[in-house]
Formats: C-alpha cells, structure tokens, sequence
C-alpha cells in the first residue's frame, strides 16, 4: 500500500499547466451546461487513474510529476461521449498515461500527448460507442484559451501558422472544408492542445513551422474522410511521431548552413 | 543442470532470440491475432530450425566458407517447402490463414542466426538441440503474444469463448485495437520490458547519456 500524503508531496509547483488549465475552464463548463455532472465523475475518475500511475513511477523512478494529469484527464473528459462505459476510459486512460507518457520518462520526455494517444486507442478499440463524434464545442469557448496559450508561449505561433496555411493550401485546390473547421471548437481545441502541445511538438523553430504545416495537411484531409474529433486526433499522433524526424532535418539543414558559411 | 537440458531452457527465457535478441519480430507481429495460427507457426518453424540445424551441422566441414549463407538458405528453404507442402496436404485451411508466412519461415533471422552462429561450428546432437531450445523460445514468446490478442480481441482462445461478447447476449466488449498490427508491437516491447526488469542483465547500454553541464548552476 502506498501513502498518499508523502507520494503527493512529489507535486511538482503548478506554474507550468496554469494557462492550459484556465483555459479549458470555459469549455468545461459549456459542456457541463450542456450535458449536466457527468463531466465531473469522468474527469474526476481519470484523475484518479493517472495520479494513482504518477505515484507509482515517481516513487519507483524518485521523479516529480507536476498538473499535467489533470490538463489530461480535462481534455479525454471533454472529448469523449457522455455514455462512454467508465470501464473502457479506465483502461484507455491507464494506456494513454503509461504506454503515452511515463514509459518514456514522465512529462517533458514523453514523445506523444498523452490525451491523443487514449483518444486513439479508444477510437481504435470501441468503434461501436462512437468517441469519434466529439461535443459541439462553439468557437468563443476556445478564445481564452488561444490567448493564454498563445500569450505564455506554450502555443507556439509557427505551429499554429503552419497548420493554417495547409488548410488554406487544401481549400485552395478544393479539397476540404475549411469554413467548416475553422468554425468549430474542437479542431481549434485539437490544434491548441493536440498539434501545438510544447512537449509533443517540434522544439526547432522551422521545425515547428513543418510540424504545423503536416499537422494542418493531415488534419484537413482526414475531416474529408471521417469526423473532426478523430480527424484531429489521428492527424496529431503522426505529426508527433514525425516531429523529432522535423527538428532532426532542421537541425542538419543548420549545421550544412553554417559548415559553409565558416569553412 | 544438464547441458542438453540447458541447451533446450537457456533460450526460453535467458537467452531468448525474441526478447534478448529482438529477432523474428516480423512474423511475430502477423500471425499472433489467434493461438491457432501462432501455434501452427511455432511447430513448423521449431521443426525446421531443428532439422536444418541437424543437416548443416553434419556438413558443416564440407561447407566452403565462401557460399555458406547460400547452402544454408538452400536447406533451410528446402525444409519450409516441405513444411509448406505437408501444411496444404494435412491442414489446408490453415495455410491460407498463415497465407505467406510459412514460406516466410525461410527469411526468419532466428533459423539463419542459429544455423550460422551455432551450427556451422558444433556437432549435430548439441546443434539440433540449440535448434530445439530457440525454436521453443520463439514458440513462447509468439503463444504468450497471441493468447493476449485473442482473448481480449475476440474473448476466445483456440476457437472457444472464453469472454461472452455483448454482441451474443454477454458482457465483454471486443477490443479491436488487440487484433490490430500496434498491439502486438506494444505487447512485445512490454513483455520485454518485464523481461528484461526480471533480468537486470539483458538490458542494453544506454545509446545516449544526458549531456552533464560542466558545473551545477544556481537556481
């Protein structure tokens, strides 16, 4: 049996997670206004689960672990159906946080946003309850936090800029929706929370400009061929597995860049 | 212990050519979404892993050095055609469930590793029982694999219900993902992760050690 209290005192300060917490606040409650307290039991469960796997391997590994479980547990919470079976969240939320973040060391080293890969597996495993259709998220929800994220830097503007200019590219040759996804709050809370995640994302800043660019092409062509809350969410995990590959090419483009300039 | 006994243990769990070695992935991934076909391919490549290394350990001194791999190849695919022929003779709707991964048994790094690292230098008893052993080892790591898969991608295990499905009146609910490639690319690196956690020994070297800075800097 583990103690709780001194395992929490491995808390990390919360600093880091305050803006992508506010602003999901907004979100959050038009979806409890929506859908009534069932927001809360789920969010509440899947906190519990990946605070019970973040004590394990802090106290294995002698890590911190910071709020980033609860920006989880918020986003799956959000995304997935009222009806869901708490079972399956249980179960995708413990693959999600583990086999998505901890393995690799806990958050910061994790080369996947952990909601994008319990999303996935959900998607993946239960085709028949439906998590790919998303809630109806309107637009102004995800204004505070596009400013938050936006205005502490978490989101970085090339991602974001990048991934617009896909779309437009896309549109322009008549693929696509493009009104369709601007206007909807879920591709932009997938592409503040999802594509422009500071762990999960490129960390160069052409790199990032690649990333946003690949995440908006796949983005856009999924949604022709599925919803946009799988759209988004498929299209961020392989713009998150190619990212390291991004930042590798534009740090190699560097080195030819000044080996020439210097001899 | 005994050392024809050690011979056949030895690869099961701390040697194994799956989770030490990290060979034979391939057909580990294909044919693991049922026990039947995971079991199929376990006896037909164990057999001939063992034959094989048998017959090249007996010409072992006649074999110029020059074209070893190909009179190796030559008698390991010559064994898999037969194990093919024997499959579409006996068992014939299993091997169009295995489809082309029977004949793939000849490209298996684990039979040609055996064969050129062991075989080619030691008599045919002991070569045939490493043959035996690694076969056994693959076989373990391929029926653990796909018991997973297809009890919690379909509720069975070899064809019977194990889990009812809520489709038929029960109440589990079939995970796709498990019948999916990915799974077993997960299910393989956790087990190996267990492994090698049991077996501090088999890890490997770090590829990268975190830069340290030259000296602690002050917050």
């Amino acid at each position: 049996m583990i103690p709780l209290l001194p395992a929490l005192a491995r808390l990390a300060p919360p600093h880091g997670q305050l803006p992508a917490l506010l602003g999901l606040a907004l979100p959050m409650a038009f979806v409890l206004f929506a859908e009534g307290g069932g927001l809360l039991l789920r969010v509440g469960l899947l906190l519990a689960v990946i605070v019970g796997w973040q004590v394990l391997f802090a106290r294995i590994r002698g890590q911190h672990f910071g709020l980033e479980g609860m920006t989880a547990a918020i986003l799956v919470g959000l995304l997935v159906p009222p009806a869901s079976p708490l079972y399956q969240l249980v179960l995708a939320i413990s693959f999600g946080i583990v086999i998505g973040q901890l393995v690799f060391g806990g958050h910061g080293r994790n080369i996947l946003h952990p909601s994008v890969v319990t999303l996935a597996f959900l998607i993946f495993s239960f085709a028949a309850e439906g998590y790919g259709q998303g809630p109806d998220l309107p637009l102004f929800a995800l204004v505070p936090a596009f400013v938050l994220l936006l205005g502490s830097g978490q989101a970085n503007w090339r991602i974001l800029a990048g991934a617009l200019f896909s779309l437009l590219g896309l549109s322009l040759l008549g693929i696509g929706d493009l009104p369709g996804l601007m206007g909807s709050g879920l591709f932009w809370l997938g592409l503040l929370y999802f594509a422009a995640d500071p762990v999960a994302s490129a960390a160069t800043n052409p790199g990032r400009l690649a990333h946003g660019l690949l995440f908006g092409l796949l983005a856009g062509l999924f949604a022709t061929a599925g919803s946009i809350l799988s759209a988004i969410v498929f299209a961020a995990l392989m713009a998150g597995i190619f990212a390291p590959l991004l930042d590798q090419g534009a740090i190699t483009v560097n080195i030819l860049r000044r080996s020439r300039r210097h001899g | 212990m005994l050392p024809a006994l050690r011979a056949l243990s030895d690869p099961l769990l701390d040697r194994n050519p799956v989770t030490v070695h990290v060979l034979g992935i391939c057909s580990a991934l294909a044919v693991t979404t049922s026990v039947s076909t995971a079991l199929t391919l376990s006896i037909a490549l164990t057999l001939v892993l063992g034959i094989a290394a048998g017959i090249i350990s007996l010409i072992r001194r006649h074999i110029p050095s020059s074209i070893r791999i190909i009179v190796q190849i030559t008698i390991i695919a010559s064994l898999v055609i037969v194990a093919d022929q024997i499959l579409q003779a006996f068992a014939y709707e299993m091997s169009q469930h295995l489809s082309v991964f029977v004949s793939l048994i000849a490209t298996n790094c684990i039979v040609l590793g055996r064969t050129e690292a062991f075989a080619l230098h030691n008599p045919p008893r002991a070569s045939m029982l490493d043959g035996l052993g690694n076969g056994a080892g693959y076989s373990l790591v391929l029926l653990i694999v796909a018991s997973i898969r297809e009890l919690f991608g379909a509720g069975t295990l070899l064809g019977t219900q194990i889990l009812p499905l809520i489709a038929e009146g029960g109440w589990y609910q079939p995970m796709r993902l498990m019948l999916l490639a990915p799974s077993a690319f997960i299910i393989l690196g956790l087990l190996i992760w267990l492994v090698r956690s049991l077996r501090p020994i088999q890890r490997e070297a770090r590829e990268f050690a975190p830069i340290a800075s030259p000296r602690p800097v002050q917050p």
